[in-house]
């Protein structure tokens, strides 16, 4: 594979692991969030600054910066989860926003608007791949299990979810963590891919970007959404568009999806991965052939 | 913790819930015991549901207390209260949109389920036999309403009469040991209300939870009760059978007007 299409992937990939953040967080849950460039800033950032900084091998700056995203999301969630939606991306906003200045202001351990050079380009494709397929995976189970149905309950109505037991701050406090998560892991392997980072690359445009991808997708599939992320993250690249006509093509894409399809590309559709689903519809699907065919040859000798 | 015999099962003492200036319910009190079928009636804007607001959380009262199985339940959030074993319906159905019938009744159930954030996420061993188990209850609860054959259908696409029942069994999947159901015979036709009565005395027998209902229909009431509270204005003018609350002058007059 060439070099070209191989860092595109890698790309692709690590901006797969952010949207998947925002997929549970707003897609599923319905919290309007604008925040998650915030943590891919705080993961890039605290991830570098162990690695080249305090000579931590470059997997554990990774976790540490993960930890740290989780610390600041722990903070961040309680003091907006409990605002009205409207609010809450507000905050959320600011919290990208103040995240940003940080790394400017803080110049003597971020290198300001500089950035940080010589980050080591330890993360390549195969890496990448491996870490997006299980973080696709916790999705997954994130989406059959009680927690998909307890977000889609808290998006739709809160209080009857909350009268049907579920405890709905600490479930979108659940929510926002594992987002911030995601978005903390991918912001660290965008660094050690890329070996430069700078705050202009943690711009609210980014999360725009990451939300426009989600509603493409569909905010009800886990699939959409990974078809989202590597159709709308590789088309750019290979149309050559420039930097500042991406935009424009993402918010004309977003315009043309709530005009003909506004449950998303692929509304509640999943894709099924499971062998024995998979088998279960070939089955079915080769059942109704022999019945259509059966059918017409009792039509024939009917006649 | 189970409610000695004769002991009430939900207390209210003097609840008052006041909006502002307006007083929606005014020193309520009552007391409902285990096992029992009960119903508050009155007028539209009697404080009906804000009572019921009140008993599961919604409302926290400005005076007064609530108490389920001695315990005091007045100022926790909903989601307690309902783990404590208090269950209800709404007024105006709200089911949850997105969510299949099956996966409506497994979210109210989902509490129950013993596995972790963590290790569900991961897909730790037992998890899906948690989900399998949760999954066979909810089945139950729709066997018990007869919406067995609907369970893939979006709630949204069932006529109303069967929307009604999928709340009903939704609120069962909680496993309460008392019900509250606001209006449930609301919207639906005669043949629709005889099967809800049958409903609600087989929740009754056969699982031996106790009802509390708010209707305005008042054939039902008095064919399935066996005791009433009266609110008018915010305030309980009578407590009594359905036979006594039948001739009684004040609800006759708060219902007719005089
Ligand atoms: N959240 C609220 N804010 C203000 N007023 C309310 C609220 N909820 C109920 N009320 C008022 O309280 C009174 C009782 O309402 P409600 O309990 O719904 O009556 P009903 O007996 O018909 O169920 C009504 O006057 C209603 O307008
Ligand atoms: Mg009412």
């Amino acid at each position: 594979m060439s070099a070209f299409y191989s860092s595109m992937l890698t790309f692709a990939g690590i901006n797969l692991i952010a949207v998947l953040g925002v997929y549970l967080l707003i897609g599923l849950t319905g919290l309007f969030s604008f925040g998650q460039v915030g943590f891919m800033a705080i993961g890039a950032y605290i991830s570098s600054i162990a690695c080249l900084q305090w000579g931590l091998p470059f997997w554990a700056g990774i976790l540490i910066s993960v930890a740290f995203a989780l610390i600041v999301g722990l903070f961040i969630g309680a003091i907006t989860l409990k605002l009205r939606t409207d609010y809450f991306a507000l905050a959320t906003y600011g919290f990208a926003e103040v995240v940003k200045t940080a790394l400017i202001y803080f110049s003597d351990i971020t290198g300001g608007s500089m950035g940080i050079f010589g980050i080591p380009t330890l993360v390549n494709l195969p890496v990448v791949a491996v870490i997006a397929v299980i973080c696709i995976m916790i999705c997954a189970n994130f989406k059959k299990l009680k927690f998909g149905r307890n977000s889609l309950a808290v998006r739709n109505d809160p209080l009857a979810a909350e009268i049907m037991g579920i405890n709905t701050f600490a479930h979108k406090m659940k929510v926002f963590l594992l987002s911030a998560a995601l978005g903390a892991l991918s912001g660290a392997l965008l660094a050690f891919s890329t070996s430069y980072i700078e705050p202009e690359m943690f711009n609210w445009s980014k999360s725009v970007e990451l939300i426009i991808i989600v509603f493409f997708g569909g905010l009800n599939s886990l699939s959409g959404a990974v078809f989202a992320t590597l159709f709308l993250s590789l088309l750019p690249e290979l149309l050559r568009f420039g930097s500042e006509w991406r935009m424009v093509l993402f918010t004309f894409i977003i315009i043309v999806t709530i005009i003909f399809k506004p449950t998303g590309l692929f509304g509640y559709y999943e894709i099924p991965l499971n062998p024995v689903t998979i088998a279960k519809k070939i089955r079915s699907y080769v059942k109704k052939i022999r019945v259509d065919r059966s059918a017409k040859r009792g039509e024939r000798d009917a006649r | 913790m189970n409610a000695m015999p004769g002991e009430a099962l939900l207390a209210i003492n003097d609840l008052r819930i006041q909006f502002g200036g307006l007083v929606a319910v005014n020193d309520f009190s009552m007391e409902l015991r285990e096992g029992r079928i009960a119903g508050i009636i009155g007028p539209n804007g009697a404080g009906k549901t804000t009572v019921f607001n009140a008993v599961t959380g919604v409302y926290k009262p400005t005076a007064g207390e609530i108490r389920f199985q001695a315990d005091l339940i007045s100022g926790k959030a909903p989601y307690e209260i309902t783990r404590k074993g208090i269950a209800r319906t709404f007024q105006n159905i709200r089911l949850f949109k997105g969510l299949n019938v099956l996966s409506n009744v497994m979210a109210a159930a989902g509490f129950r389920a013993q596995y972790g954030f963590l290790g569900g996420l991961l897909g730790m061993p037992g998890v899906w036999r948690q989900e399998r188990g949760i999954e066979a209850e909810a089945r139950l609860c729709l066997n018990l309403v007869d919406l067995q054959d609907y369970q893939y259908l979006m709630p949204e696409n069932l006529p109303y009469g069967l929307q009604r029942k999928l709340e009903i069994a939704r609120a069962l999947a909680t496993k309460p040991r008392l019900i509250l159901l606001d209006e449930p015979a609301a919207g639906l036709n005669p043949n629709e209300v005889n099967e809800l009565m049958d409903l609600i005395r087989k929740i009754h027998h056969e699982l031996g939870v106790t009802v509390l209902l708010i209707e305005h229909h008042m054939e039902m009431v008095m064919g399935i009760c066996e005791e009433l509270w009266v609110l008018n204005f915010g305030k309980m003018i009578a407590h009594g059978t359905p036979a006594e609350i039948q001739c009684n002058e004040e609800v006759l007059k708060a219902y007719l007007g005089d």
